[in-house]
Formats: structure tokens, C-alpha cells, sequence
């Protein structure tokens, strides 16, 4: 989240010496001099600025956190007890006081009470030199802001709304789609996107951080924390003690994320389909006791019922009537946009074995369309139940009642008549649904994405960009759903395919396909680009605000788009695109398990790291690069690297800071760097890691492949390789 | 993480380990020397531009290990690098031996338009020179290469050195990332140990 700051009230005094102070002395400084103080701080946001907290400073040193809704109060204790700050995390900033007591403070907060205290003396970025470079840049920008009184005249640049480029987006690109459909589609989207994208960054951290969830990502940094303090401790104790310990407590934690992670994923699709059976349970239910009543109810009584029943069997048709044309409408626009997708098609996909099966039996129905069929065969149950009502109830019907039968019938055939309106309400129903669905499934999709948050912690990206992140998701998601399916259908078949042919052991599979995928993406991203001109300038004028240069914001577009589009397509195919890895690196892999076995039995001299180096304790980035196996698509990994990367140096960092007189000052270059790599990727004991290189290189864009990402890839697949040669080199 | 433009050249330091290799490119990009001091920037990718015959050319300058035992993996590192900076320290002969050897091997599996530079650093310690300049010189202009004596502590030479190879860069514009190589290096190890071994198995016959 992005902040501007205005100051509203002064009535404090400035101090501007610039002398070198202690961290203490500048915040009693702060103190002494600021008597009260209130800022509107606006949030950024992909729609303009928003003013959404109140800062308040007072004379006591406390510090009052207004949000514009819930009025919640946050207060710092006075300041005159602090007696250490420090980041110990890239988005978290600790407070120590005297009394022992540690408060720690998430990005948001933290950037507030670090940007103030920061702005008021003469350490401008003290607090910040680990904080992500966008955060330091829009600092510097805000202090220099400092002296102006009027709004800062990118305050006066509000973008244009939105929501109606998405909508020219929508028509000029759906126009061969479905027009209802779409038109339906829309008005839900516009109805839902304003809210949706104000509610984005919310459904993020209600997806991925849970109330739980915080509560275990703080015990986690706690954790963590302990471990950093540790790890200064123990310097002289033995190494390998704590290494294993710390290990073991890593382990554990992993393996809750883990579970944690599995078990929302399973809560939700139990839920869903818990929903589900038990609407059929009720319904059953119901069905069950009508019938008891019927058997249990005189003959007299049963005219009525037959009424009843007759009404039913009306309604049942019906909604048969309704479902069929519910498959029929489902099936028919997908079928549509699907031959219209292939006659236009300009996109080559280098399958050299086309698939034989026929995918349309498979398509859509298996899973955009599992809702629907669920709930077709819900009401087929129904109906089903009702005809053995039916059959029950004549049996008991006497010949007699021939006459009221056709009286009824007759009631019936009006009944049907009165309901034909109905029915056109119901078209529209089904409309609705559809559309719902559309978002239903974005919905999922929001859910499914892994470590998003997690993502963008370690990798410093802003708020706001997540937010255009998401927006981006949305509109591709919309735009492109059919494309995407048929390509993630195609692809699926594929990858099965070839999986069987390795599993023969006889077969030859093609590694082909992930080229294919890659180049999918690839021209997919082009296209967008191309023909989307509006939606990226938009994009790119929101992003450079942001303090960007217009080629970086370019790049940042770019990135943005292969996350999104990396998310989309590549998610579901995940696990396929490992197992087929996994079974063609089966031998590597295994040779890689029996090294790093032995690996681990060695000590830090045979890494042969400068003497200082091995005296460090790496548990930090150790239990970093454990998240290896947790990260799903290729973005994922490679953020994982950068992260371990950065720890690596923030383990030397804080060994500089602490200046602990055993190890004295130590520095990292490149021909230290493979082997602390290395030392890292034995000591988290991550298997499958030649399928991961491997899945990796094939997947990720060739784009980063000069920047940092492909450095740290790299750097990732050298030490595989030297791992998996230990070996040879011993021989 | 850093944002590299497209374009960006890919230039990779090769030498043996502590010829000062990450000094160069420190003092390159951020202009910095961390003589045995607190470095906040630590080794990775570095990034610069420079503007030469009214064009930006980017640079995306990938530091690596020098050990003997990583040698087998720089394949990897200078895969699709459009210029390779050898470094050797003036005041060790070893260095420069090993200079050669990575001249021959850029050579050999480097691509054909790589632009190569040979650096002598750590010229502020002329004292203990054990390289004659000479000798570099004329190894030099044998095989084609820019050759510079830089000195990463007091910045001698190092800017002019990325201009020369920027001057020397084939065009601005670099290729384009889609033709890069998916293998990424690796299947490139295994097939230059097939090569080597069927040159060994030539010269047994």
C-alpha cells in the first residue's frame, strides 16, 4: 500500500541538526520537540487516492492510528521507553522497550511511525535500508514533499475510472461471444468489479491470511525471530546443535504451513460439495416423509395429494425442461467460442502428437460445468423420487379415481400454461447463473492461488500492484476463459499422455510440450498487449505513478502479466507438468537424494568458505529455501531464490551490524555466494530438485532469463549440478 | 529485484577466485570498493547503462564463482552472454594462466559474435606486479581481445572498460529472449564432455 502524506496541523518545532545519534536519542529527540501533530494520510489505490487514516502524534510520544470506519486505535506507549528498533523482517518493524516488552508492527503501520520519525529528524532512512526500494523511493519522495502545502499535483491526477475501459475491453473482445451472455456477464462485473477491487486486497488476506494464519505467521517470525537472536548467541556454541534443532523446529513449521494450507483447500471444496449433498439430504428427506404421509393418509386424502403431486410433476417437468436447456445453452456458446477460437487462431502450438482422444467429451462439462451437472443430477434425483411417489401413490389410487385424474390433468395443463412466464424468468435465471459462475470461478481461482501474500512480502512488491495484479487476473480471466480452457484441456491430454509413455518405459516422451506451453504464454502475453492498447497505457500510467521509470513500468507490466497469466494457465496444469518431470529425472533425482546424504555428513571446511563465512549460522536462509517445494509456478520458485538469496546476505548483514568480535566483519562475493548456495540446498534436505531445475528452465520466462531471476536460477541450477556431480569429482 | 530491460546485454566476469571480480563490478555499477568493509550490495546481477553513439546500452553483469571445482558449471552462467570480461590480478602469474585457459574455452563454446576482454586488475599494486603488461598485450592482440589494466580500488580504467565493450557490442539491440536456449547450459555440459571425450577417444585411436 502506497501513502501520501499531508500535514494538516503544526505546532511543534523542527529540530535540524544533523548530528549522528543513536536510535534512542533521536526518538527522545522527536519526542522533546514534537507537541502535536496530525496527518490525513491518503491510500493509492488503482482507482485514485483515498483517504482512509488519521495519524495523530501527541506531545506524550503516543501515536493514534484513526481508520476512517472502525475508529481503531492504535497505541504505541510512549516512546521514551524505547530502547531498540530494528526491521527484523522485510515488512516488519520491531519496537523494544524497556520493559522488556517487544511490539511488533506490521508494513502498513510501520511504515506510518517509521515514515514519522524518520521525516522529523535527520536519519532519513535509518529504519528502511533493508525495506524494499519502492518504499525508500516514494520516502525520499514524501520527505521532499514534506514542505508542501498544497496537495502534491499527483494527488490532483486522478485516473479515469476504470471499470468502463473493462467494459470497451469487454465488448470490442467478446464481441464474437455470446451477446446475452456477455451482456450479462457485464452487468455483474461492473456491479461486482468496483466492489471486488476495493475488496481485493481484503479477499487476499482472507484467502491467505486468516485470523489463524497471521497468528501462526507471527508465532512463525517470532520463531524466526528467536532463531536470528539465537543464532548471535550460539556463535561460539557448537554450530551443528543448533543447526539440527533449528532445523527440526523448521521442519515443523513447514509441515504446519503445509497442512494448514491443505487443509483450507480441502475446507473449501468439502464445503462445496457438502453444500451440495446436503441440499440432496434435505430434499431426500423431505421427499421421504411426503411419502410416508402419502402411505399412511387415507384414499380420500390421497385425491389431494394427487393434486399436489400432479403440480409437482409439472414443475418437475419443468425444471427437466429447464436443465436440458441449461446443457444445451452451457454447451452450445462454449462450442461456439470454441470453433470460432480455432478458425481464428493464429497461435501454432507445437503438439507433435496431436491428441487422439476427443477433448470436447471431455471439455467444459468436467469442470466449469461440475456445478451443473451436481445440480442437474440433484434434480434428476428429485425427479426420480417423484416418480416413485408417483408409482407408490397409483398403486394406492383405486380405478375409481380416473375421473379426478382428468379433472386433474386438465388443472395441470392450465397450471402449465399459467407457468410459461415462469419460464422466461428462469432463462434469464440460468443467465445470471452462468455469469455467476464466471465469477465463481475467478473466485476459486483467487483461492487457489498460492502464497500470494507470502509472495509479496518477500519480494518487496507494493500493494497497490497486487491490487492492479488482481485486476489484471480478472480481466484476462474473463476475456480469455474459453482460450484458456481449451489450451489447459489440450495441454492436459497431452501431458497424460506422455506421462503413460514414460510410465511404459518403452514409449518416447516429448518434452516438446513444455516449449509449447511456454510459447502459448508467451504469444498470449503479446496479444493482450496488442489488443488491449487502452487497458495497458492505463496500466502503465498507474503503475509509473508509483514513481517508476516508463520503461520500468514496462517491465513491470510484463511481469504482472506472466504472474497472472502464469497463474491462470499454469496452475491447473501444475501438477501434471511435476509428475512428468518427476518420472523423466526419476534416475537424477535419486542420485541427487544419495549425495546429498552424503553431503550432510560433511562439514562447513569441505564448502571451503573463507574462515569467517563458515563460522556464521545460515538457518535463516536455510529454512527459506525449505518454501522451495511449497511454490507451485514458475514466478513462485524463482522468488523463492531471490528470498534465499536475500537472506544470505541479511545472515552477513546482521553478523556486520551486531559486530560480534569473534567473527568480526565478513563480505559475500561471487565466489563465495555457489558455495554458501550450495551449503543451503544440502542442509534443507529439498528433494526432486533436478525435476524442479528442469521444470524451471523449460517454464520460466525467457525474458528474466538477464535479470536477477535468471541469475539466481543460475545459481540454483549450478548447484544442482554440482550436488548431483559429487560423485564424479570424488572418483 | 531489478527490473531488466529486454534489451539488457548479458555480460558475464570470469578469472580465478579473488582476482577481484565482484570489485569490478561493484565499482562498475556503484561505484564502491569494499576492501575487506561492510558491503550491503553483496553479489548477485548487477545492472548499469551507459550511453554510447547516442544509444543506451544496458548491462546486466553476472558475477561468478572462480573456484577450480565450479569450473565445469560456468556454461551455465555464460550461456547467451554477449560479452565476457576475463580478469586476472596483475600480481599473481597463476591468474593469468587461468585467464588463458577461460580465453580458450570462450573461444570454443562461446558464441561467435561474444565480444571478449582481458583485464589485468589490481593495477594500484604495481610493486608486486608478476604479469608483465607486455606479455598481456600481445596474448591480447593474438586472440582478438580487448585488453585494459583496471584497478577496482582507485577506479582506474573501469568505466572506460564497459565503453570499449559497449563500442565493440555487434548491435544495441540484443536478441531476442525467445531464441535463448531452454536447456540453459545444462544439456550443453554434458554435450561438451561427449565432445571432449570423443576428441580423447581421436587421440588415443
Amino acid at each position: 500500500m502506497e501513502f501520501v502524506f499531508f500535514e494538516e496541523n503544526t505546532k511543534k518545532k523542527f529540530k535540524t541538526k544533523k548530528e549522528k545519534k543513536t536510535t534512542e536519542e533521536i526518538i527522545q529527540n522527536f519526542l522533546l520537540n514534537t507537541k502535536e501533530i496530525t496527518y490525513e494520510v491518503y491510500q493509492k489505490s488503482m482507482f485514485g487516492f483515498k483517504k482512509s487514516i488519521k495519524l495523530k502524534l501527541s506531545a506524550q510520544g503516543l501515536i493514534k492510528l484513526q481508520n476512517n470506519k472502525d475508529e481503531k486505535i492504535i497505541c504505541l506507549k510512549q516512546y521514551n521507553e524505547v530502547t531498540k528498533i530494528s526491521v527484523i523482517d522485510t515488512f516488519i518493524l520491531q519496537i523494544i522497550f524497556r520493559k522488556k516488552e517487544v511490539e511488533k508492527f506490521y508494513a502498513d503501520d510501520a511504515i506510518l511511525i517509521a515514515q514519522e520519525i524518520s521525516s522529523r529528524c535527520s536519519v532519513k532512512f535509518y529504519l528502511f535500508h533493508k525495506w524494499n526500494k519502492y518504499i525508500v523511493k516514494n520516502l525520499n519522495d514524501l520527505v521532499t514533499m514534506k514542505n508542501h502545502k498544497e496537495p502534491h499535483p499527483i494527488l490532483k491526477r486522478v485516473p479515469s475510472n476504470l471499470s468502463r475501459l473493462i467494459d470497451k475491453n469487454h465488448q470490442s473482445s467478446d464481441s464474437q461471444q455470446n451477446s446475452d451472455f456477455n451482456d450479462d456477464l457485464q452487468s455483474i462485473d461492473d456491479k461486482k468489479f468496483d466492489d471486488d477491487s476495493d475488496r481485493s486486497s481484503d479477499n487476499f488476506q482472507k484467502n491467505f491470511s486468516t485470523d489463524d494464519d497471521s497468528d501462526k505467521k507471527e508465532k512463525n517470525r517470532n520463531q524466526n525471530q528467536n532463531l536470528n537472536e539465537n543464532q548471535n548467541q550460539n556463535l561460539n556454541e557448537n554450530q551443528n546443535e543448533n543447526l539440527n534443532e533449528n532445523q527440526n523446529l523448521n521442519e515443523n513449521l513447514n509441515q504446519n504451513q503445509n497442512e494448514n494450507e491443505n487443509q483450507n483447500l480441502n475446507e473449501n471444496l468439502n464445503q462445496n460439495q457438502n453444500e451440495n449433498l446436503n441440499q440432496n439430504l434435505n430434499q431426500n428427506q423431505n421427499l421421504n416423509q411426503n411419502l410416508n404421509q402419502n402411505l399412511n393418509q387415507n384414499q380420500n386424502e390421497n385425491l389431494n395429494q394427487i393434486k399436489n403431486k400432479n403440480q409437482n410433476q409439472n414443475q418437475n417437468q419443468i425444471k427437466n425442461k429447464k436443465n436440458k436447456k441449461i446443457k444445451s445453452n452451457s454447451r452450445n456458446p462454449s462450442q461456439k467460442i470454441a470453433k470460432d477460437i480455432i478458425e481464428n487462431e493464429k497461435i501454432e502450438y507445437n503438439f507433435d502428437q496431436t491428441p487422439t482422444k476427443s477433448i470436447e467429451n471431455k471439455t467444459i462439462e468436467n469442470k466449469t460445468i461440475e456445478n451443473k451437472t451436481i445440480e442437474n443430477k440433484s434434480i434428476e434425483n428429485k425427479s426420480m423420487e417423484n416418480k416413485s411417489i408417483e408409482n407408490k401413490s397409483i398403486e394406492n389410487k383405486s380405478m375409481e379415481n380416473k375421473s379426478i385424474e382428468n379433472k386433474i390433468k386438465n388443472e395441470s395443463k392450465n397450471n402449465s400454461k399459467n407457468n410459461s412466464p415462469r419460464i422466461e424468468n428462469k432463462n434469464s435465471a440460468q443467465k445470471r447463473k452462468q455469469t455467476q459462475e464466471a465469477i465463481i470461478d475467478i473466485e476459486k481461482l483467487e483461492k487457489l492461488l498460492p502464497c500470494t501474500m507470502k509472495i509479496a512480502e518477500i519480494n518487496e512488491i507494493p500493494e497497490y500492484l497486487i491490487q492492479l495484479e488482481m485486476a489484471c487476473i480478472k480481466i484476462l480471466f474473463i476475456q480469455n476463459k474459453y482460450r484458456f480452457d481449451k489450451f489447459i484441456l489440450r495441454a492436459c491430454t497431452f501431458l497424460e499422455e506422455n506421462i503413460k509413455e514414460i510410465k511404459s518405459k518403452h514409449g518416447k516422451p516429448n518434452i516438446k510440450v513444455m516449449e509449447s506451453i511456454r510459447k502459448f504464454l508467451d504469444n498470449i502475453r503479446k496479444q493482450i498487449i496488442k489488443k488491449n492498447p487502452e487497458l495497458m497505457k492505463f496500466l502503465l500510467e498507474d503503475i509509473s505513478l508509483g514513481y517508476h521509470t516508463s520503461s520500468e513500468a514496462k517491465e513491470i507490466l510484463y511481469y504482472l502479466l506472466e504472474k497472472c497469466l502464469e497463474r491462470i494457465i499454469l496452475l491447473p496444469l501444475v501438477d501434471l507438468i511435476f509428475e512428468f518431470f518427476q518420472l523423466l529425472c526419476e534416475k537424477e533425482d535419486k542420485l541427487l537424494k544419495q549425495n546429498i546424504q552424503v553431503l550432510l555428513d560433511k562439514e562447513i571446511e569441505f564448502y571451503q568458505l573463507p574462515e569467517k563465512l563458515s563460522r556464521l549460522c545460515w538457518n535463516t536462509p536455510i529454512s527459506t529455501f525449505m518454501q522451495f517445494q511449497l511454490c507451485k509456478v514458475p514466478f513462485e520458485f524463482l522468488n523463492n531464490l531471490i528470498n534465499t538469496a536475500d537472506r544470505i546476505f541479511f545472515t552477513t548483514n546482521i553478523q556486520n551490524e551486531n559486530r560480534l568480535e569473534n567473527v568480526g566483519k565478513v563480505t559475500i562475493s561471487g565466489d563465495d555466494f555457489l558455495s554458501i548456495f550450495i551449503f543451503v540446498i544440502v542442509h534443507s534436505k529439498t528433494q526432486n530438485l533436478e525435476s524442479y531445475s528442469r521444470m524451471l528452465v523449460s517454464l520460466c520466462d525467457p525474458r528474466e532469463f538477464p535479470s536477477e531471476l535468471g541469475y539466481y536460477l543460475a545459481t540454483f541450477c549450478s548447484a544442482v549440478e554440482f550436488i548431483k556431480k559429487y560423485e564424479d569429482q570424488k572418483k | 529485484m531489478t527490473f531488466v530491460t529486454p534489451n539488457a546485454s548479458k555480460i558475464v566476469i570470469l578469472g580465478d577466485s579473488g582476482v577481484g571480480k565482484t570489485s569490478l563490478a561493484l565499482r562498475f555499477t556503484h561505484n564502491e570498493f569494499h576492501d575487506l568493509e561492510l558491503s550491503t550490495v553483496g553479489a548477485k546481477c548487477f545492472t548499469k547503462s551507459v550511453h554510447v553513439a547516442d544509444k543506451d546500452v544496458h548491462f546486466s553483469i553476472w558475477d561468478t564463482a572462480g573456484q577450480e571445482r565450479f569450473q565445469s558449471l560456468a556454461p551455465i552462467y555464460y550461456r547467451n552472454s554477449r560479452a565476457a570480461i576475463i580478469v586476472y590480478d596483475i600480481t599473481q602469474k597463476k591468474s593469468f594462466h587461468e585467464a588463458e585457459r577461460w580465453v580458450d574455452e570462450m573461444k570454443r563454446h562461446g558464441d561467435e559474435d561474444l565480444v571478449i576482454a582481458l583485464i589485468g586488475n589490481k593495477s594500484d599494486l604495481n610493486e608486486y606486479r608478476e604479469v608483465k603488461m607486455k606479455v598481456a598485450q600481445e596474448y591480447a592482440l593474438k586472440n582478438n581481445l580487448i585488453f585494459l589494466e583496471t584497478s577496482a580500488k582507485t577506479g582506474e580504467h573501469v568505466e572506460d572498460l564497459f565503453m570499449k565493450i559497449a563500442e565493440m557490442l555487434p548491435s544495441v539491440h540484443a536478441k531476442i529472449p525467445e531464441n535463448l536456449d531452454h536447456n540453459f547450459g545444462i544439456v550443453s555440459i554434458s554435450k561438451l564432455e561427449e565432445k571432449e571425450k570423443r576428441k580423447e577417444k581421436k587421440n588415443c585411436c
